[in-house]
């Protein structure tokens, strides 16, 4: 599984394998979208705002799950020295920023309706806020600082940093009393929501996860082509 | 029409769904440009090199065959 990531694993990978990717990912979000928009049944309390959720809940996963590997990508960058490890984490940086950004907006056309009001300094809502912030942070890192080195430990530290943040964001609700509903899906216990709604969700999810996967396999690339470019630039 | 007013919340949902693909297309956009101009420069600069690593390669089958 680990050694999928290395570089001359990544460069192998065709354009298309990526263009099969791109046409699943059509196919897996064009049933979404029939299913999601009209297809399934609106909540008997919240009516059709409920919709939403088959792009807030994948977005908030998704986004929480790239900061995770990058969290832990930096920590074995830092620790174990592997080379390939910044490369990694700064190419899942934009999915995840791109969908906690999506996470937020929507969670915001969610709350208007539901709540009465766009936005609250909710634990939940802060702290998903607080995890833009950081992607931002990581991101302006790369961005800004030339030194590879330096760029490196300093996106490294603010990738550990930001660990800290998820359980925050995943517990804020049982942890505070907040206006966001506890989640209706745990790895530990049966979901809560019917059926009709659990497959349109998956469905989702299912898509974002490939777009998800494209993104981050045409980044990784760029990223290595671009290093191996540097070296050879840094050599001569 | 009752698709698009969605008993009035129409107004929220269209907009999320529209948000999110938006988003989602220009990442998909911005990183291919990025991904083809770095494929191309990188192409330009080993595939050059690639392919005398294969002539070489076969030189030293060819040496290796007649050694035997």
């Amino acid at each position: 599984m680990f050694k999928n990531f290395f570089p001359s694993k990544i460069l192998s990978i065709t354009n298309n394998t990526i263009n099969g990717l791109v046409i699943l990912l059509v196919v897996v979000v064009v049933i979404g979208l029939t299913y999601s928009l009209f297809l399934s049944p609106p909540d008997y309390i919240q009516g059709d705002s409920v919709r939403i959720m088959y792009v807030h809940v994948p977005s908030s996963f998704i986004a929480l799950s790239c900061f995770g590997f990058i969290g832990i990508a930096s920590i074995c960058n830092l620790i174990f020295k592997i080379k390939f490890m910044p490369l990694l984490a700064k190419s899942l940086s934009p999915i995840g920023c791109v969908f906690s950004l999506i996470s937020i907006v929507t969670g915001s056309f969610w709350g208007k309706p539901t709540w009465g009001i766009w936005w609250v300094w909710d634990a939940r809502l802060t702290s998903m806020a607080i995890l833009l912030l950081f992607y931002i942070a990581y991101i302006l890192t790369w961005k800004f600082i030339n030194n590879f080195e330096k760029a490196n430990k300093i996106s490294s530290i603010i990738g550990i940093i930001g660990l800290f943040n998820l359980p925050v964001i995943k517990y804020s609700v049982d942890w505070w009393n907040t206006l966001h509903q506890p989640s209706s899906i745990t790895l530990t216990s049966a979901p809560t929501i019917h059926y009709t709604m659990l497959v349109p969700l998956i469905i989702m999810f299912f898509g974002m996860i490939i777009y998800s996967l494209i993104i981050f396999l045409m980044r990784y690339k760029t990223e290595i082509m671009k290093f191996k470019l540097n070296k050879k630039k840094y050599h001569k | 029409m009752e698709l698009f007013i969605l008993d009035g919340y129409g107004q929220f949902v269209w907009p999320a769904f529209i948000f999110t693909i938006v988003s989602c297309f220009f990442l998909y956009l911005k990183t291919k440009k990025e991904f083809h101009k770095q494929e191309k420069i990188y192409l330009k600069e080993f595939k050059q090199l690639e392919t005398k690593k294969i002539e070489v390669d076969k030189k030293r089958e060819v040496l290796s065959g007649r050694l035997i």
